[in-house]
């Protein structure tokens, strides 16, 4: 119990200059194999979020699970997903995809229809005590109270969650959260951002291992996202599971370490967020020759040249993390073959591009 | 068993009492005090005894009576409807509570806010007639098992409702005229025959006797009566609760993120409070006050929430 309420401490602990160094695991992590009183040590991913995660056992295991509205809408068919421990996973998806539901059914909201989820190791219907206090969840809509206070109601939902009362914590959780001002404001008085602040802090008020954000930057203005941001990313680097849903794409690039792509009910595809990019991800280089191009010169060949339908125009695809990239013996190649060119453009698929075209494949 | 949970909510329901102190506490006792001055002075002046007790007095449980049923099913029906009015009741659901707890934890607080209530007009009552007790205990009985019986009652009738004017319909259309038939100004003897049979079905006339017996030892009905009668109601609350949660049976959010769920909740009792997006009628004029307050207090924080551009996701068609 100390050793949870010192994490609980540390969990706040900024995690600024923490890229990619070593810190000392939760005591839930503790390996006696290392020795008495010694921590395992796990590697944090970095703050851009492309370092490794490491390949530990799921903390989230959902398997064969579809729901079935009494409507006969079919809202998930039959989904497979692993979360990793301590991992930022963004879930995308257009409208009507199935994340909330998921969500909801992980979170003991929506009962499935089929199909089981585990909560580490424990059933979420089974041992729906057990599976519950470990999640937080930040709802999509701004469901608050109106006339209770700020720390009132957050106060109700550590106490919900069965933790005993440690006014301290919430203190830290709402300093953090910048609301420490408004502690003794009633809920309707703050903007909409304060009230999406409102809501995490109440997630994050019994010290949960798993937090969902649904849509949590949803009509937050730029800077306060990026508090947001680092709010979350101080989070998981004290080990908490984050999983995102999100609108906005650049979120996902900015802070997933795993993205999933769920749309009409099913996970499209799961994969570490810069292999993503890197396998989906291409990098064009687009020429505007001065004169039309009729032929390819046989020097050109293996370059894989595409050229527009009236040859005013040459494009390169390339792989911006390849060893060379091959711009520089193009352009000698392209000089040699006396090939003039009047402008040149460079363009990068985004995670956008790629979202867009796998949704586009599935249907 | 989550106590921490039980007492968190009841804290919580207990603070609104507190906040609203005028609309809990001192506006029931305003109207019982009328019931005294209009019923006890002027009908008192005619009926000067029933059954060898002054008319003030012998009113003083039924006004009591009146105000648990409304109060019980007042409170109870607006701590669960609200939640779900307003959609917090996602919490409630993704939280670790069975829903014994959760009961346990709003009956308990609108069962508590009404017999304090009742007590209240207890002492107010003293102030105009004297008052005598024959059987405290049973009195005090009968005081917490109709606020339990009548707040689960309440529950029922919050999960039920749909919009606040269904939250009115049952107190105003149901509860009030059967308290007023039901023996709290007179009594069931002073009626014409047949009436007397027909008043028989009316639950409340038991609810009164038994606790008109409390204090003066007279009784339409006999007191076992009266109690079975009430247990047999609470008992019927019970089982409907039990349905209401073994269904899933509207235990859902009205308005709010999450949407499109209502099927029967068989694996997890608890857990499916939620169902298509209905905003009431009562939506606008609840938002409107909601607005006029924040606005006093709020202009500061205007323009911060304004719309700005991001990358949002296509929605691909």
């Amino acid at each position: 119990m100390i050793a949870h309420q010192c994490w609980a401490l540390r969990t706040w602990n900024s995690v600024k200059g923490h890229c990619g160094q070593r810190r000392a695991a939760r005591p839930d992590q503790y390996r006696p194999e290392l020795g008495d009183g010694a921590f395992a040590e796990v590697r944090v991913a970095d703050c851009s979020a492309s370092a490794t995660i490491p390949a530990v056992t799921p903390i989230i295991s959902v398997s064969n699970l579809s729901k079935t509205y009494a409507s006969g809408f079919q809202a998930l068919k039959s989904i497979n997903l692993d979360i990793r421990r301590a991992e930022i996973f963004a879930l995308l998806g257009p409208n009507g995809a199935g994340k909330t539901t998921l969500i909801s059914i992980i979170c003991g909201i929506v009962n499935p229809s089929e199909g089981a989820v585990s909560v580490d190791g424990h059933d979420i219907v089974a041992a729906y005590r057990t599976v519950r206090s470990m999640i937080g969840l930040v709802p999509q809509e701004l469901t608050t109270d109106a006339f209770e206070t700020v720390w009132a109601t957050v106060t109700f939902s550590r106490g919900l969650f069965g933790k005993p009362a440690n006014p301290g914590y919430i203190e830290k959780v709402l300093k953090d959260l910048s609301l420490w001002d408004k502690k003794d404001s009633k809920v309707m008085t703050l903007s909409g951002g304060m009230k999406r602040r409102l809501l995490i802090a109440k997630a994050l008020s019994h010290e949960p291992q798993i937090l969902f954000l649904d849509e949590p930057t949803a009509g937050v203005d730029v800077e306060l996202r990026k508090d947001m941001w680092q709010v979350v990313r101080t989070l998981r680097a004290s080990g908490v599971t984050i999983i995102l849903t999100t609108h906005y794409i650049e979120e996902a690039e900015e802070m997933a370490d795993r993205i999933g792509v769920i749309a009409k009910g099913e996970i499209i595809l799961v994969e570490r967020k810069d292999e993503l990019m890197r396998k989906l991800g291409k990098k064009q280089l687009l020429l505007q020759l001065q004169n039309r191009l009729t032929s390819m010169p046989p020097n050109l060949a293996v370059y894989g040249l595409e050229v527009n339908a009236d040859g005013s125009e040459l494009m390169y695809t390339y792989d911006t993390r390849a060893e060379p990239t091959g711009i520089s013996a193009l352009l000698k190649d392209l000089s040699t073959a006396g090939i003039v060119f009047t402008d040149l453009n460079t363009t990068q698929s985004s995670l956008e591009d790629i979202f867009v075209d796998l949704v586009r494949k599935s249907k | 068993m989550n106590f921490r949970a039980v007492r968190a909510i009841y804290v919580f329901e207990m603070a609104r009492t507190w906040r609203t102190l005028m609309q809990s506490i001192v506006s029931p006792v305003i109207s019982t005090s009328l019931y005294f001055v209009v019923f006890g002075a002027a009908i008192g002046s005619r009926i000067t005894e029933i059954d060898g007790v002054s008319y003030g007095a012998f009113i003083v449980p039924g006004l009591i009576m009146l105000s648990l049923l409304t109060q019980s099913i007042a409170n109870a029906s607006f701590g669960i409807y609200f939640p779900r009015f307003t959609g917090t009741i996602y919490e409630l659901l993704s939280a670790p509570v069975s829903p014994f707890e959760i009961i346990l934890g709003y009956v308990g607080a609108a069962a508590t806010k009404s017999v304090v209530l009742g007590l209240i007009i207890l002492a107010t009552a003293g102030l105009f007639v004297p008052l005598r007790i024959a059987h405290p205990v049973w009195m005090l009985s009968f005081l917490v098992l109709t606020a339990v019986t009548f707040s689960l009652l309440g529950f029922i009738i919050g999960i039920w409702a749909d919009g606040f004017e269904k939250l009115q319909v049952v107190p105003l259309l149901v509860i009030i005229p059967l308290t007023f038939l039901g023996g709290t100004f007179y009594s069931v003897n002073m009626l014409p025959p047949f009436w007397q049979t027909v008043t028989m079905v009316n639950p409340v006339v038991y609810l009164i006797s038994g606790f008109r017996w409390s204090f003066y030892e007279i009784a339409d009905v006999s007191v076992g009566v009266s109690v079975t009668v009430t247990l047999g109601f609470l008992a019927l609350c019970l089982g409907a609760v039990w349905w209401i949660f073994n269904t899933g049976y509207r235990l859902r959010a009205l308005a709010g993120g999450y949407i499109g769920l209502g099927s029967a909740a068989r694996r997890s009792p608890a857990n499916n409070f939620f169902t298509a997006s209905e905003i009431s009628l009562a939506c606008p004029y609840v938002l409107t006050v909601a607005d006029i307050l924040a606005e006093s207090q709020q202009l500061e924080h205007r323009g911060r929430s304004a719309a700005y551009h991001t990358r949002e996701m296509p929605n691909v068609k």
